[in-house]
């Protein structure tokens, strides 16, 4: 980790709000998509967002190594989405609606990261929550049973069947699309 | 696909930068004992400066040099509102801010403490350095502080596992802000606090201060009020409610024979209509399982509560959770019914054929939600094939389906909407499957957790006692 960064994680750690903003500011477009990828759409992101920062805020002084900053803010940003789909209590799938809105606010967006977006959103939460944490937040298969505080094997599973269902999922879609 | 195909699409997700950094900001901002209400901020500065209006409007006279005087009065509490302090704000307005005026030099940089003020449970110290801070090894803009309250030494100090420092460089130097939970359960009201700053920006100085702290005046009103709705077998008992000067915190109890379930408030209205709070999140302190039931001790902060308020009307709401219920395939009809809501899956049929069961059923109850997109979605999901010898071997919490004797999707079609007729398919050869299959070994799962309402709980009324 680069000084500089360690340096601000510290400072974060021990309170210096400032420090801790910089930090989030600096990854806030890892925070804003992994929200994005759960919640599916920018209104409920940018609550996550806003939930996320308070959270890591009051209990930033609980992390034990500067190291661990970001897969602890990840967590964070997971649990945080988690909750807002559990208060939602539905599963909302990607309609057309929801795509032609995505689409007219994002003119750049591809349609096969719309499909891919569906087809995450359409995965059993923790065959998703695995594949983002791998796949997006590149981490190991070890910090990710960490995060999701279940065995190493138990990822693995999630992995494989995750990115199968994907597959099918997306298989799907583009013969639909 | 691989995972550089994945990432460079999920990178396409498009990212509202200033909206993601007033969201940070935002939460950031949100005070810890207070709950984010941007409106309040200007409700306090237009009434100032609507009574500075109306001072110099009834005074019925143009007065340029009154309004001259006005215009360069600083906001009230204008200190704390460059910090986002709103409690701090509210306090300046009452008069109920400890001016300190401590000044110590040492190695040429000045710590001056100006202000404190001690409500509900927070302690804040405002302050500001300035000096020869570049001989220090921080960068520039940079401001640390190593502190110690009390006798306290290193990072074994319970006043520094709360504390929280805001820095705005100011005046060649900078002004900050310390925000300290008060630590021990007994509060007294008044006390000096030894303070001691060991190094800042790495410098070693040595600068100490015995600051007095003057608690607010916190009235604690004991509720003691317990709720019970046997029909749900919840009970909520309300504790006490602390109201200090700028804020007030609910501590309260829930407590349900269901795990899983979660009970909050909606919102709280005194008997004048007035709204204290709407969905206020909760710390939660302490969850536990006994002879009662499954225990939640939380604590709420919600806004003041005026010094009048003679009742509070809570407006309790619960969502429920509940396991999923399993039926063995042996008949080719029969109902699954949620245990706690009116929810009913009737099967009419059940047929094995080309690799395929194929499940009739209706839908019966009142649902969480009646979009039928909705409702089609979750369907898929909400049902799952078991192989009966290995139901025993799912871990209830952490419910993983065991692999090769398990389907946990199918596809769904709507049969009759006006009836709520469908039909689930599942695939016998498909991504998952059951070795050795027989309808008859075969136990369907189906999880009404998705599909049951909030319930609301009928509002109480407490009488605060004063």
């Amino acid at each position: 980790m680069e000084d500089r960064n360690r340096r601000l994680i510290k400072r974060a750690i021990k309170g210096d709000k400032k420090a801790f903003e910089q930090l989030l500011k600096k990854h806030y477009q890892q925070i804003y998509r992994t929200a994005f990828l759960y919640v599916q759409n920018q209104e409920d992101a940018l609550d996550v967002v806003q939930e996320a920062a308070y959270q890591a805020l009051i209990s930033v002084h609980t992390i034990k190594s500067p190291e661990y900053f970001m897969t602890w803010l990840t967590k964070i940003v997971i649990r945080c989405s988690g909750q807002l789909l559990a208060k939602r209590k539905v599963i909302v799938p990607l309609t057309e609606e929801v795509l032609l809105s995505l689409k007219s606010s994002n003119g750049s967006i591809n349609d096969d990261a719309l499909l891919l977006m569906d087809a995450l959103g359409s995965l059993k939460d923790s065959y998703r929550t695995a594949l983002i944490l791998f796949y997006y937040n590149d981490y190991s298969i070890k910090t990710i049973s960490e995060l999701m505080e279940i065995p190493e094997g138990t990822v693995k599973t999630y992995l494989s069947r995750g990115k199968e269902a994907l597959k099918i999922s997306l298989e799907r879609g583009s013969l639909h699309g | 696909m691989d995972k550089k195909q994945m990432k460079n699409l999920i990178e396409q997700i498009d990212v509202p930068r200033d909206d993601v950094f007033n969201a940070i900001d935002r939460g950031i901002k949100r005070d810890r004992n207070i709950k984010p209400f941007i409106k309040k901020k200007i409700i306090i500065s237009s009434s100032v400066s609507a009574a500075l209006i109306s001072i110099t409007l009834i005074s019925g006279l143009f007065n340029p040099t009154m309004n001259r005087v006005l215009a360069g009065a600083p906001i009230i509490g204008g200190i704390f509102e460059q910090f986002g302090d709103q409690m701090g704000m509210q306090l300046a307005q009452q008069d109920s801010v400890t001016e300190l005026n401590q000044t110590v030099t040492k190695e040429g940089v000045t710590v001056q403490l100006n202000q404190a003020y001690f409500d509900g449970n927070v302690v804040s110290i405002l302050g500001h350095v300035s000096g020869e801070l570049n001989k220090g090894k921080n960068e520039e803009g940079e401001l640390s502080f190593d502190v110690n309250f009390e006798e306290n030494k290193g990072d074994d100090d319970p006043w520094l596992s709360s504390m929280s420092t805001d820095v705005n460089s100011k005046a060649g130097g900078y002004d900050f802000q310390w925000k300290l939970v008060y630590p021990y359960t007994t509060i007294d009201e008044d006390f000096l606090l030894p303070i001691t700053i060991h190094h800042i920006n790495g410098i070693k100085g040595g600068w100490t201060f015995n600051t007095p702290i003057s608690q607010m005046k916190n009235k604690t009103i004991a509720l003691d009020h317990t709720e019970s709705y046997p029909d749900e077998r919840v009970q909520i008992s309300l504790n006490e409610m602390k109201i200090a000067k700028a804020s007030s915190t609910l501590s309260f109890q829930t407590v349900s024979d269901y795990k899983g379930d979660q009970i909050d408030f909606k919102k709280a209205v005194d008997e004048k209509g007035n709204i204290l709070f709407n969905y206020a999140n909760n710390t939660t302190l302490a969850q536990s399982k006994n002879e009662e039931g499954y225990t939640q001790s939380l604590r709420k902060s919600i806004d003041k509560i005026g010094e009048d308020v003679q009742t509070i009307t809570f407006y309790p709401f619960m969502s429920i959770t509940e396991p999923p219920v399993q039926q063995l395939l042996d008949a080719s009809s029969f109902t699954l019914g949620s245990e706690r809501s009116d929810l009913r899956i009737e099967v009419n049929n059940i047929t094995e054929k080309d690799d395929q069961v194929i499940i009739d059923y209706q839908f019966n109850g009142k649902m969480s939600n009646h979009r039928l997109d909705l409702l089609l979605n979750n369907l898929k999901y909400s049902f799952a094939l078991i192989d009966q010898d290995f139901v025993g071997e799912i871990d209830l919490d952490n419910p993983i389906l065991p692999e090769k004797h398990s389907i946990s999707s199918n596809e769904v079609t709507l049969i009759d909407k006006k009836t709520y007729q469908f039909q689930s398919v599942f695939q016998l050869n498909g991504e998952e499957q059951i070795d050795n299959f027989s309808l008859e070994n075969t136990i369907l799962q189906f999880d009404f957790s998705s599909f049951i309402e909030q319930r609301e709980l009928a509002p109480f009324t407490v009488e605060l006692s004063k």
